[in-house]
């Protein structure tokens, strides 16, 4: 499993530095966060990086009115375009088309569909995404498309729904789809059901054999390794790390408001602000918390070069790249040749995790709403119930 | 009641006819035809129902080659006496149903369990290669020979796969045995009824004769909750004895998830399945 950049706000100098660092991946590029003339140099500076750009076109929501999003001519269209004139066609013919000319000048050489936000899976929901299939069918000739499958989050705990879905589009001529869950939470997720309908969505998707992406992840996700699919994207702020809907609306404030720099401790799956490290470092255990250098982040070496890491002015770029360094090197080394092998290395990160996290909190280290205790069960129980219903088949079907 | 003399008159070719079973829609009756013993089926057709899914079980069976089914020798409508009767008549298949055995051993040996197992995809595969759904596979309507021979019959509610249903597809409920049906039957979901229905209740009737009870119909007080059951629970995993991986465990999981995404994608699938992990087991 792969990791691929998902573009939020004050991220264009983090891609450019990270897929350098990287060389290659991926980068899921953001009209909300982007004009047309930043959209395609950022995706130009990925191209030549070797990096792929893929072009999320954002179309959760009909009522979207962030200021940036609604000036992008498809998504106009979009909008203007009556839920009549989507289901019968013309209105998906019409954005398709705009896209088209959008996702192509960035040199995408797949193209994501617009997808709507589920808030309950129905027909009229499947008929405007069978819509945008056949109009993007026409418009992009051979080219491959990936369909968005957006959710919210009483549908993705909607086991029926997850199924309705596998059932629908395992006719849809698509090369792959892109998997968008709204969260239950701002964060990590607490709720077994939630991950566990995750996993089994994302699972019945590959076992179409067609490439799944999943958007908006975090190091929480990386138990999406254990259905085989292709990558999952996450970011720097925590709106590109989990799906909230509100985003798209003008009343979202960016995150820049609430800058906190959390160090994240890859073999603990959690997050610290930079005070509990100095307290990590007073009980003489703050070498517990460095990352294993094999992951390849130099990013927060200054933190363990024996000075009080609060204060040698590690920050949030040191941050995001750090973060977004691991977790790409832990979903290259949650990727396993079998199921066996990945549900294995997937219940051996929750158990060391769970072992090294008790050693740091009973000397004080704490994650706060990132420490990962909170959700080691809900990671457990989901990778249960995932194993119980598609286990049997991955076994075979890897 | 029909006239058993007009019987013989209408089926001459026939011999040594004598009644099986007679019910107010339908009479059975053994005899032969040439040297071979023959089942002669009459049904009176109360509606035009009935009458389309007695020709649809006809063609279907006729068509099918299959060794698990009995062969059907001739068919068609007849006057018997004052009336016109459809009529098939087939192999017969002596033998007691699988339900019977069931009641004489609740639990079967994991070793017969295999060669049923084996039977029933077989069987399924040729099913799917004839574009055809069973849909009603359960122990009642499984022979089994004096030599061990099996043979699945009735295929009263077939679906035929390309063709126009004979039941509203607006109706809530669709033809089912409650406890074999699969979910997606038991709701009437018309398009997911597929090759994959079939495979889950062969995964019923081997998961029954493994513990010894359908798992669905032990202790529910009515049918609604059995089909509360179907839809809303999934079946506690078997610990098998002679499976020591777990894969045929694993296997009759998958087979009756309540979701088709869930179980082998095609009878084929399910057939290749088992003949992998059946070297692995190993029967007491």
């Amino acid at each position: 499993m792969q990791l691929y950049l998902q573009f939020g706000f004050g991220m264009m100098d983090h891609t450019s530095k990270l897929l350098e660092a990287w060389g290659g991946g991926g980068v899921i590029l953001s009209p909300r966060d982007l004009e047309e003339t930043q959209l395609r140099r950022v995706a130009a500076q990925a191209s030549k990086l070797g990096a792929e750009p893929l072009l999320d076109p954002q179309c959760y929501m009909r009522d979207a009115d962030h200021e940036r999003l609604t000036k992008h001519g498809y998504f106009q269209t979009y909008q203007s375009s009556s839920t009549a004139n989507l289901l019968s066609g013309s209105g998906a013919r019409d954005v398709i088309a705009r896209l088209r000319d959008l996702s192509r000048s960035i040199g995408a050489t797949r193209h994501i569909l617009p997808g709507l936000l589920a808030r309950s899976v129905d027909e009229a929901w499947f008929l405007i995404h069978e819509q945008f299939i056949d109009a993007a069918t026409q418009a992009f000739g051979g080219e491959q498309l990936i369909a968005t499958i957006a959710l919210s989050d009483e549908a993705v705990r909607n086991e029926g729904q997850v199924e309705a879905v596998i059932e629908r589009v395992a006719e849809w001529p698509v090369a792959g789809f892109y998997v968008v869950g709204e969260a239950p939470s701002a964060y990590l997720v607490e709720d077994p059901v939630w991950l566990a309908n995750m996993l089994i969505l994302a699972s019945g998707l590959k076992l179409l054999r067609k490439s799944v992406i999943v958007g908006y992840a975090n190091h929480q996700m990386l138990c999406l390794a254990a259905c085989n699919i292709d990558l999952i994207a996450a970011g720097t702020w925590l709106n590109v790390r989990a799906f909230p809907t509100a985003k798209f609306y003008a009343s979202e404030e960016d995150e820049v408001s609430r800058r906190t720099t959390w160090y994240y401790c890859p073999q603990v799956l959690s997050e610290y602000k930079l005070l509990f490290l100095d307290i990590a470092l007073r009980q003489g255990i703050l070498d517990q918390m460095r990352p294993d250098r094999a992951l390849g982040s130099i990013y927060a070496d200054p933190l363990f070069a024996g000075a009080q890491p609060s204060t040698v002015g590690w920050g949030e770029q040191g941050a995001f790249r750090h973060y977004l360094t691991c977790l790409r090197a832990q979903c290259q080394r949650a990727t396993a040749p079998s199921f066996a092998d990945a549900m294995t290395m997937q219940r051996q990160l929750l158990d060391l995790a769970e072992t090294r996290l008790r050693a740091l909190r009973s000397r004080g280290v704490f994650g706060n709403d990132r420490d990962f205790s909170q959700v080691l069960d809900t990671n457990r129980s989901a990778l249960i119930v995932f194993d119980q219903a598609r286990g049997a088949r991955l076994r075979r079907e890897w | 009641m029909l006239d058993f003399a007009a019987v013989r008159a209408a089926f001459s070719e026939l011999t040594a006819l004598t009644p099986l079973v007679q019910s107010g829609q339908r009479d059975v009756f053994r005899g032969q035809r040439a040297n071979e013993e023959i089942v002669l089926k009459l049904v009176r057709v109360a509606s035009p129902e009935v009458e389309a899914r007695i020709g649809r079980e006809i063609a279907a069976v006729a068509k099918l080659g299959c060794s698990y089914v009995p062969r059907i020798h001739d068919y068609g409508r007849r006057r018997v006496g004052q009336q016109d009767l459809s009529f098939i008549v087939e192999q017969y298949t002596p033998g007691e149903t699988y339900r019977e055995c069931l009641r004489r051993q609740p639990v079967q040996p994991l070793s017969d369990v295999l060669r049923l197992a084996d039977a029933l995809l077989n069987a399924c595969c040729d099913f799917e290669a004839a574009g055809l759904v069973h849909r009603d596979i359960k122990p009642e309507n499984l022979i089994i020979g004096s030599a061990g021979q099996i043979w699945i019959i009735d295929f009263g509610i077939v679906r035929m796969l390309g063709l126009e249903s004979i039941t509203p597809t607006g109706r809530p409920a669709g033809s089912f045995t409650p406890g074999y049906g699969a979910p997606e039957q038991m709701r009437n979901l018309k398009p997911k009824i597929d090759a994959r229905a079939d495979l889950f209740s062969v995964g019923i009737v081997l998961y029954e004769s493994l513990v010894g009870t359908n798992p669905y119909l032990a202790g529910a007080s009515d049918q609604l909750e059995v089909m509360r059951r179907v839809d809303g629970q999934d079946l506690r995993p078997l610990v098998i004895a002679g499976d020591p991986t777990g894969e045929l465990s694993g296997f009759i999981a998958a087979l009756v998830s309540r979701f088709p995404s869930r179980r082998p994608q095609t009878a084929g699938e399910a057939r290749q399945w088992f003949e992998e992990l059946r070297p692995r087991l190993t029967p007491p």
